[in-house]
């Protein structure tokens, strides 16, 4: 009995110690993950409104940010977009779906009266490097740079056929190697792309 | 040699947990493609490892026996989750990067390994440096892949381009399979270099 008790006593005191530990670790840097997130956001949609210059440092994101950007949310969904100060109008939205190995993320910017894209960023993915990967290379982002989308339109909204295969405006050039990758980015656009593009299409600004 | 430097050298070199013992395998295959996040993936560990050990050790007399390894478990999983929490405070771009596998270092056999048969049985000096031993020689492995593997799999040094843009990039280094061969190469060079010890059949 006494063993017993020894050993549940030791336990309990145990798991304090090492319950107590990580919590006020976690406490004390909430703040700074908050900060890095927050920072990120900002950064991908100022990346994808292509109005971030190059080697920005944090504060300038943040400043660069509160000037330009305002956030709107439209039926659940977080939209971005420039204030009326700004010298273009632009809109942002973050983009998610299913890749060849697990979530492909990003941010996407449109024009919103003409739905021409200004710019596409891949925030997160899990897709081979070297194959799938190359969506994060800047060639095959810079495709999607003005091309214009219709989300009425009952064809695939954009489409990405093999290199020397386009034949349509919105055709882009699939990543050799990595078919399935590329079918799931067209997928992304129909889906989720066309979704955000049908509520700023419904409720405009 | 006094009984430290034994220790300390065995862990690295003839009781390496890689090559020699096969521990920590998934992490060798999964974070071995980059430099930088093999790096960080190692310090971790080795962080983890060496304190894990101290820790377990210093509470050997104490701990009872029935509950020893749920007691190992929870000390690991602490400093593992104190690494996660400095990483995402400190190097958020390098914890998304390394993603699920900084938590899975509680897993590693490595440091329950070692917690097990050299912590709860000596004192906590000599544990911290086995631990820590065996950190540097998972560190080392891991560095020999993954530079490998960066250099033909992405033609870059710890994210610097070193090889001209002509290079054609050797795609299986960057996945896992890659890190397949360069495990069997380094387990091939190290078992010539240093052969391990023939166990005397009866």
């Amino acid at each position: 009995m006494v063993k017993i008790i020894r050993s549940v006593v030791f336990m309990l005191v145990l798991s304090a110690i090492c319950t107590a530990v990580p919590a006020w670790l976690k406490e004390s840097t909430e703040e700074r993950v908050r900060g890095h997130e927050l920072l990120k956001t900002r950064r991908n949609v100022l990346t994808a409104m292509k109005i971030l210059p190059d080697g920005a440092t944090p504060d300038m994101i943040n400043d660069i940010f509160r000037k330009s950007v305002i956030v709107q949310e439209r039926n659940g969904r977080t939209f971005w977009a420039t204030t009326p100060s700004a010298n273009t109008e632009l809109i942002a939205f973050a983009i998610g779906g299913p890749g060849f190995w697990g979530p492909i993320e990003g941010v996407v910017a449109v024009n919103p009266e003409t739905y021409g894209i200004v710019g596409v960023i891949f925030t997160k993915h899990s897709e081979t490097p070297g194959l799938g990967g190359r969506i994060d290379e800047s060639w095959f982002k810079d495709q999607f740079t003005d091309l214009l989308l219709d989300p009425m339109t009952e064809e695939p909204m954009v489409r990405l056929m093999a290199p020397g295969n386009r034949s349509r405006p919105t055709d882009v050039d699939a990543i050799t190697g990595a078919t399935e990758t590329s079918k799931k980015i067209q997928h992304l656009f129909d889906n989720d792309v066309r979704a955000a593009l049908l509520l700023l299409k419904d409720e405009p600004s | 040699m006094n009984e430290r430097t034994r220790i300390f050298l065995d862990g690295i070199f003839r009781q390496n947990a890689v090559y020699r013992q096969i521990l920590g395998i998934c992490s060798t295959l999964a974070v071995t493609n980059l430099l930088t996040n093999t790096l960080v993936m190692s310090v971790g560990l080795t962080f983890v490892t060496a304190m894990s050990s101290f820790t377990v050790s210093l509470l050997r007399k104490i701990t009872p026996p029935r509950i020893r390894m749920m007691v190992q478990v929870m000390i690991i999983a602490t400093y593992v989750i104190v690494v996660d929490l400095i990483l995402k405070a400190y190097l958020p771009d390098i914890s998304e990067r390394l993603g699920p596998y900084v938590g899975l270092i509680i897993t590693n056999c490595i440091i329950m390994g070692r917690a097990e048969a050299f912590a709860a049985k000596y004192p906590p000096w000599p544990s911290f440096l086995d631990g820590l031993a065996m950190g540097l020689g998972y560190t080392l492995v891991l560095m020999s892949i993954a530079l490998v593997r960066e250099i033909l799999g992405f033609g870059t040094l710890f994210g610097f381009l070193i090889l001209p843009e002509q290079w054609t990039r050797w795609t299986i280094m960057a996945m896992a399979p890659g890190a397949f061969f360069m495990l069997g190469i380094v387990i091939w060079i190290m078992n010539i270099i240093d052969p391990p010890e023939k166990i005397e059949s009866s």
